[in-house]
């Protein structure tokens, strides 16, 4: 009895100390994460936020002008309206392209049988590439002399432009090159494609519905949800161009690729203007921010979610 | 006229041939089921006929038409699937009328026979749903409805029960065996389970390993096996199965000894020529039959390994003296237990035959089942 007695209070203690256990332990494993995302990610948020409502020298004092930053950028500086036009042009055009041909890529490389792992493989690895050496490609394959694709062109007997000295063409470029790493798009959709049961497809064709009626009402309707995470993640990459027109064009010829990220970009390393800078990073992001709760907001129209049930779809569960 | 004729159907994989030449004549209106173990053919041979396979060679007529090279939308045919392959971002409404609206179908006629479907299937108030808000037996149901409102001539179930638990199949069962009743259309129901196949079909194909080991009436394959296969295939518990040697050959008496009897055993057959003597043949049993005997009167003996108590029956799992497994099924209140010594009897009027090739040795049955069978083949035949 005794024994039993003296053993009863350290159980006691033991229970605490694991229930503290318990509770913290959880939080112990993501620390490293927590930390990280508050130092790195909304450290930074924060920072640039208030860095926003000040002029913000790199070097020197450090004023509150509040929202001037922001009234300037939009009332007085023209480049803020031309970087932004050329941003959206180029949203325009790269998004539903990145799309609909990450879509057919997906879907050749889902119905071939003859060595799809290469070709996986091949469509996927330019996306892995860094934009340094991605640019650097392209640059020789624009290039206006020794470039691969006049040459192609002179094959053809085509005098080929000068790709990234015509203010109408060096868009174009920067979205063909652009595009050329849409494998990441290519793999999501290609594995929302195997994850459609091919019963649905057959029930399909035995009740004589064509080949088009199926990838209309059954194949887009059952990638909804990858087609809207790759819709939204464009629209981001797109307004966040930055690399390849840096590196490729320089913004030029006269602005044409001047993107909306590199107006940020200059504001804060060429002309040292921090405050202003984070304030064009805010407008960005809200614009995003709009754009992606429009586009969320405009699928639910389209997207359909296999464990999602809607409150005029009927009265629940049977 | 919806009757099926299948000739030497073939058809491989690489270099798997898993249908082997298939012959079949389905009546029409028939229900008629595909059974078989896993990869013995059967969804391949269903599938064959949906158009969903390319055949090797080999033809399908149905009716008067030949369909071997028609588009699965052309054979006017309707299948449902094992896992119901409904459209789930489509409510059940829509997943009825799909096909239909693309084929061009005029608005009043589809809503016809969505609503038609729907009352015969119970499923009115289910239209609007989404198939995710549905109950597996609802699912099966709007799966079935989606083939009904194309009224085909005839209709191909893929193991449609098999995702369902025991109960509710039991109940879907009985209402496919109402709604073939009430449709007459030929229907082919491919299963592994040999009880849906026994009570909802007219006549049944065992496949085995790619060719069709008996085309049948449920009772003609239990009384009748035409093969090693079948018999133990079909009923359950399985039939037992014994060696032995022919010793004595008296017109249509044979005389069986050796192997794993222990007292000789007399049977009549129909075709004693068949079998000459000393040549060994299998000696099936179904459990049910075994009869527990004394000593003198057995002819095999064995030690109890298990005993199954189901309440009205027992089964009892007997290790034979010369190491062979035997099941016997006893009433459930029989006192035998665990390594208890046990004597059996086969009753010589109850026993298969089969000669060393595995081929049943046709034997006379007992007038009420010989009737039964009859029975059942005019009804299907009428």
């Amino acid at each position: 009895m005794d024994m039993t007695y003296a053993g009863a209070e350290p159980k006691v203690a033991k229970r605490k100390r694991s229930a503290i256990a318990r509770y913290a332990a959880p939080y112990l494993f993501i620390s490293p994460w927590i930390l990280g995302f508050l130092f790195f990610t909304l450290g930074p948020l924060v920072f640039s936020l208030t860095m926003s409502f000040y002029d913000w020298p790199v070097v020197g004092e450090r004023t509150f002008v509040g929202l001037d930053n922001y009234r300037t950028m939009m009332m007085d500086d023209p480049q803020f309206w031309e970087s932004l036009w050329i941003t959206v042009k180029f949203a325009a055009i790269y998004v539903p392209f990145n799309i609909i041909m990450s879509f057919f890529l997906a879907l050749m490389l889902h119905n071939i049988t003859f060595a799809s792992g290469f070709f996986r493989t091949a469509f996927y690895l330019p996306s892995v590439i860094s934009g340094v050496a991605l640019v650097t490609i392209w640059s020789w394959i624009y290039s206006k002399e020794y470039g691969l694709l006049n040459f192609m062109l002179s094959l053809a007997g085509i005098d080929g432009p000068n790709w990234l000295g015509d203010p109408n063409l060096a868009i174009v470029a920067i979205i063909i090159a652009s595009l050329w790493g849409l494998g990441g798009t290519m793999l999501i959709l290609l594995t929302g494609l195997k994850a459609i049961p091919k019963e649905l497809y057959e029930a399909a064709t035995v009740s004589g519905v064509p080949g088009w009626a199926q990838m209309l009402f059954i194949t887009l309707p059952m990638l909804g949800p990858m087609l809207l995470f790759t819709f939204i993640t464009s629209i981001i990459s797109a307004f966040q161009q930055l690399t390849i027109a840096l590196l490729l064009t320089k913004g030029g010829p006269l602005g044409s690729t001047y993107f909306f990220a590199m107006y940020i970009y200059d504001n804060a390393f060429k002309y040292f203007d921090m405050g202003y800078a984070a304030a064009g990073s805010w407008v960005m992001f809200i614009i995003v921010l709009m754009l992606s709760l429009g586009v969320m907001r405009w699928s639910a129209a389209w997207v359909y979610y296999e464990g999602e049930v809607r409150q005029n779809d009927g009265d629940g569960h049977a | 006229m919806a009757a099926i004729r299948i000739e030497n159907l073939r058809k491989g994989f690489g270099s798997l041939e898993v249908l082997k030449g298939i012959n079949l004549d389905i009546a029409d209106g028939e229900f008629v089921c595909f059974l078989g173990p896993s990869g013995c053919g059967k969804s391949t041979l269903l599938r064959s006929i949906a158009g969903l396979e390319e055949l090797d060679s080999g033809s399908i007529h149905l009716g008067d038409r030949d369909i071997t090279d028609l588009r699965s939308a052309k054979r006017d045919i309707a299948m449902v699937f094992q896992n119901y392959a409904l459209y789930p971002h489509m409510n059940v409404r829509k997943n009825l009328s799909f096909g239909l609206a693309l084929n061009g179908m005029k608005r009043d006629e589809i809503d016809r026979r969505v609503d038609n479907a729907a009352d015969i299937l119970r499923i009115s108030e289910l239209l609007h749903r989404k198939p995710r808000q549905l109950s597996g037996g609802q699912r099966q149901r709007v799966a079935i409805g989606r083939a009904i409102v194309r009224e085909p001539k005839l209709f191909l179930l893929d193991e449609p029960l098999s995702n369902l638990d025991a109960g509710l199949r039991v109940t879907m069962r009985v209402e496919l065996a109402a709604l073939h009743e009430r449709l007459g259309v030929t229907m082919i129901y491919v299963t592994h389970d040999q009880v849906e196949a026994m009570t909802l079909s007219d006549r049944v194909v065992v496949l085995d390993k790619g060719k069709v080991s008996q085309f049948g009436t449920p009772l003609e394959l239990f009384y009748q096996p035409a093969n090693l296969f079948v018999a133990g295939f079909i009923g359950s518990p399985r039939m037992n199965f014994v060696t032995a040697n022919v010793v004595r050959q008296d017109r249509s008496e044979l005389t069986l000894s050796g192997g794993g009897l222990v007292r000789d055993l007399t049977v009549e057959t129909l075709s004693s020529a068949v079998v000459a003597k000393d040549k060994p043949v299998t000696v099936g049993i179904r459990p049910d039959k075994l009869e527990l005997v004394s000593p003198e009167e057995a002819h095999l003996v064995g030690d109890v390994r298990l005993v199954e108590r189901l309440g009205t029956e027992s089964h009892v799992h007997i290790a034979l003296e010369n190491g062979s497994d035997m099941t016997a099924v006893v009433r459930g209140t029989h006192p035998v237990s665990n390594r208890e010594r046990i004597h059996l009897r086969i009753p010589p009027e109850h026993c298969h035959l089969f000669d060393a090739e595995g081929r049943a040795i046709a034997r006379a049955l007992e007038p009420e089942t010989q009737m039964l069978i009859n029975q059942e083949k005019s009804k299907r035949v009428a």
